[in-house]
């Protein structure tokens, strides 16, 4: 009991000066003012613990991305709507870019390493921080302001962040680029793709996962890689898929379901690998075959 | 025993499941589709009548964005009651379901972004009175429903909420309007709300739902940034859905959703996650019904561009 009191007592020393410190750390990336836009009250801050509070419902998408903590500073300016920034610090950049896959419609890297822009709404990331400039309503100066606010943000993060060793492995050709779409939590799984409501794939937060979308609308297939911690666990899984989805597998790597489309599914040392969906047996065949190559050849 | 997962695999091979789960999880618009697609039979009969569920519209309803025509939505749900009951007028419909000594909890939505609109909150309200149930015994609220002795010690419920879509349970539809039944809401957060349906099930909640409406005025049907909502992602559908069962009148407004999903991207696009809680409200709880064959929709009004 006295072991653990004294622990209590460094807690209660130490926690407050570090949480002051990644407080300003978010603070020093916002700006005071842009365009006649002015910061009003005070910053407001939420860890894992109280997101829930802040955004409810929306709150879990973060946390499956390991998320840390959240400045959010709004800005008023008389006329003209609100403006809410947020800078999210999701620890490591692969999380920044994970979640900022959710949103991605195009490839477009006018802020930070990706950004995306919707009606009153500029999204991006950076590093490893994942940046939301919304109001509810746009005008045509409050889109400026926003344009201005993201500039100031991009410029103020210095560093820039890696992206997953994961997307080495997916093949260009006939590839959807702004489809790529990040994750290592089991939810996600079925983004593009309908595939299981469990976790057939024992993917965790050690796992590192990817989906892709290929070809044409009408003729699309979509590849999901997984690159596990070790052979054993990607071994498990390979076996555990099979098991519950398709058997058939287990003797030949390409098979065609029961709605006439072709899965190719194959797992070579840390990395699974399956295509689905595609429409035609060759297609299957040479993205599995392709993903393979380009693994090996990395010397994994 | 382990319960064995329900793979795409699964739904493809398995008629009986794909007429539940698969327009939920793949998007196919009916079981006759299925076995056109698996080369299996359509199953043709059950035990049991159908489920009623009222699917109407008005073209000329909207007067802004979520905001109805006061007399138009009136109008609206006194046709789907009507139609609904099955009886003649929309007195006569609304006593069916609600008694002069009812207690009366009407639970709204007040998501800032799209809640259910005022109007329809005082339609619903009016109707209620028109049942005899004095203004003391009703109230309408979304927040706060725990603290107040009407919605916890009432006799009767209506549940009505926009459909939206939700980043971690697929959607925000009437289902998941309960989750304000309980204090304790990251319970019913793992494996993306899968049983959210346990709301239905609180002392407070079970067998007291007297009508499900889903609004479907300016439904979200994609949801991108931390607010989960850009009107980008909205389209006047202009309709409400009425049902007794929360199950049914949510598994067809998913349907809807998924539809301008895949009218607006130009391909199929899940909802990401799966609205898996109105499945497994079917298959786990037995709430209600998800399955389309056991579920009779009726149109009325304006139905161009219904998506279903």
């Amino acid at each position: 009991m006295a072991i653990r009191k004294k622990y209590l007592l460094l807690l209660l020393i130490l926690v407050p000066p570090l949480m002051t410190s990644s407080a300003k750390t978010l603070n020093q990336y916002l700006p005071k003012a842009v365009n006649g836009w002015v910061t009003v009250g005070e910053d407001h801050y939420y860890n894992p613990e109280t997101l829930f509070d802040y955004i409810n419902g929306g709150a879990e998408l973060f946390i499956s991305y390991d998320f840390e903590q959240v400045i959010s500073r709004t800005y008023k300016k008389s006329g003209q709507p609100d403006i809410t920034v947020e800078i999210f610090d999701m620890i490591k950049a692969k999380n920044a870019f994970g979640v900022f896959t959710h949103a991605r419609e195009s490839v477009d890297s006018i802020f930070g390493q990706g950004s995306q822009t919707f009606e009153g709404a500029i999204l991006f990331w950076k590093d490893r921080y994942y940046i939301s400039i919304v109001s509810d309503e746009e005008t045509g100066d409050s889109k400026k302001a926003q344009v201005a606010m993201a500039k100031k943000i991009d410029k103020a993060i210095k560093q820039t962040g890696m992206l997953p060793e994961i997307l080495d492995w997916i093949p260009e050709s006939l590839l959807v680029p702004e489809s790529i779409f990040y994750f290592h939590h089991y939810v996600w799984l079925n983004a593009f793709y309908y595939i299981s409501d469990e976790n057939l794939l024992n993917i965790t937060d050690k796992t590192d996962a990817v989906l892709a979308k290929y070809g044409e609308p009408e003729k699309r297939y979509y590849l999901l890689i997984i690159q596990y911690p070790d052979n054993n666990l990607a071994g498990d899984a390979y076996k555990n898929f099979a098991e519950q989805y398709a058997p058939e597998i287990k003797t030949h790597p390409v098979v065609k379901l029961e709605d006439g489309k072709w899965i190719a599914c194959k797992v070579d040392h840390d990395l699974f690998v399956c295509v689905f969906n595609a429409h035609e047996e060759k297609n299957a065949g040479t993205l599995l075959k392709t993903v393979l190559e380009k693994h090996s050849s990395s010397g994994e | 025993m382990k319960k064995k997962p329900i793979t795409r695999r699964q739904l493809l091979k398995n008629t009986a499941l794909a007429s539940v789960g698969g327009f939920l999880y793949l998007n196919f618009p009916g079981s006759k589709h299925i076995a056109k697609a698996s080369g299996l039979n359509i199953r043709s009969n059950y035990p049991g009548e159908k489920t009623r569920v009222v699917l109407i519209r008005d073209k000329d309803l909207l007067t802004d964005f979520n905001k109805p025509d006061q007399v138009k939505i009136q109008s609206m749900l006194d046709q789907a009651v009507v139609t609904l009951t099955g009886v003649s007028n929309h007195t006569e419909a609304w006593k069916k379901l609600i008694k002069p000594e009812d207690i009366v909890g009407i639970k709204s939505n007040n998501w800032r972004s799209l809640p259910t609109p005022p109007e329809l909150e005082i339609a619903i309200k009016q109707c209620v009175s028109r049942s005899g149930v004095p203004e003391k015994n009703i109230s309408v609220r979304d927040g706060g429903i725990i603290e107040d002795p009407i919605f916890m010690d009432g006799t009767a419920l209506i549940n009505v909420r926009p459909m939206r879509t939700h980043a971690w349970s697929g959607v925000g539809s009437l289902l998941k309007n309960y989750i304000m039944f309980t204090n304790n809401r990251p319970a019913l957060h793992p494996d993306s709300c899968a049983d959210l349906a346990k709301l239905w099930k609180l002392p407070n909640v079970e067998g007291k739902t007297r009508l499900n409406i889903l609004v479907m005025l300016n439904p979200l049907f994609h949801g991108v940034g931390r607010n989960h909502f850009n009107k980008e992602f909205t389209w006047e559908y202009k309709g409400l859905i009425v049902g007794y069962d929360p199950v049914a009148v949510d598994s067809i407004g998913v349907r809807i959703i998924q539809a301008k999903r895949k009218a607006f991207f130009g391909e199929d696009r899940p909802l990401n996650p799966p609205a898996k809680h109105i499945f497994l409200a079917d298959t786990r709880h037995n709430i209600g019904t998800a399955d389309a064959e056991k579920i009779e929709l009726v149109k009325k009004g304006w139905m161009e561009d219904s998506l279903i």
